[in-house]
């Protein structure tokens, strides 16, 4: 691959987990703990806010503060959810997968 | 004392099921401190029974401390994590503030006034704390994923 062909878009598996709870669940805006807890263990909260960060930064999902009807303490949450770009990239990665894993399915013994 | 600390460290361990590794890793080192308060207090028995007044003294001022703190039922002041807020605003780059310290001591606080508000307070205790363990590990983590891009960059002229 030459320097001047655009790099393909990457996605870890992490980002992969984050976009399949804000795509693949009813497809809704979501703070950060809401997606840890839905995860399952996959996200912890130490780390997610540095991968929504990395996310937001590549174009995947977008951010916003919620709005709120009456005055409330406390700072106002950050809402995630996916972007056009986020959800091709998030269902190219699922078809890539699914071939693969028809490709090279381990044999039964 | 030391029994206690065991006991507690396990109820908290298991009632919330964290896998906050830096939580987890606190409550072990308050474990420990527990069984060094034990051992202490021990050696103090059999070597300075003449001292032990003042100890125990001071014991009951710990314990009576942490039941007001824990079970006290006062109205809150302030929402928790201000104060690393204004630190995060203060020290921290607008970028990392914005997304990813603030997004966590918001939900922190959320969590926090809803655990209060179905009036679990030792649970809202316990959040306050996993928070500042989050909020400290996000930050730890901003700082290496930064300083690898600068290296990065360096690196590559």
């Amino acid at each position: 691959m030459s320097a001047s062909e655009p790099r393909l878009p990457s996605l870890s598996e992490k980002e992969f987990t984050v976009l399949n709870l804000l795509i693949g669940r009813p497809k809704s805006e979501k703070y950060g703990l809401e997606l840890v807890a839905l995860s399952e263990g996959q996200l912890k909260r130490g780390t997610i806010y540095v991968t929504l960060s990395r996310m937001e930064d590549k174009g995947y999902i977008e951010s916003s503060l919620e709005k709120r009807n009456m005055p409330a303490a406390g700072t106002p949450r950050r809402l995630y959810r996916a972007t056009g770009l986020g959800e091709r990239v998030y269902t190219a990665w699922s078809l890539a997968q699914k071939h693969m894993y028809g490709i090279f399915k381990p044999r039964p013994a | 004392m030391g029994v206690l600390g065991i006991i507690g460290s396990v109820l908290l361990l298991f009632e919330t099921g964290t896998s906050d590794s830096i939580a987890k890793l606190i409550v072990i080192l308050l474990s420990i401190v527990f069984h060094a308060i034990m051992i202490f207090r021990w050696y103090g028995e059999m070597f300075y029974p003449h001292r032990m007044g003042k100890v125990k003294a001071a014991e009951q001022l710990l314990i009576q401390f942490a039941r007001e703190r824990l079970f006290s039922r006062k109205p809150v002041s302030g929402p928790p994590g201000a104060l690393l807020n204004g630190l995060a605003e203060f020290l921290g780059s607008s970028k990392t503030y914005r997304e990813c310290l603030q997004p966590a001591i918001a939900d922190m606080q959320h969590e926090y006034f809803e655990a209060l508000a179905a009036g679990r307070t030792m649970k809202a205790g316990w959040i306050r704390f996993r928070g500042c363990c989050a909020f400290w590990n996000t930050w730890g983590l901003t700082v290496v994923v930064n300083t690898f891009k600068v290296i990065t960059k360096f690196m590559a002229g």
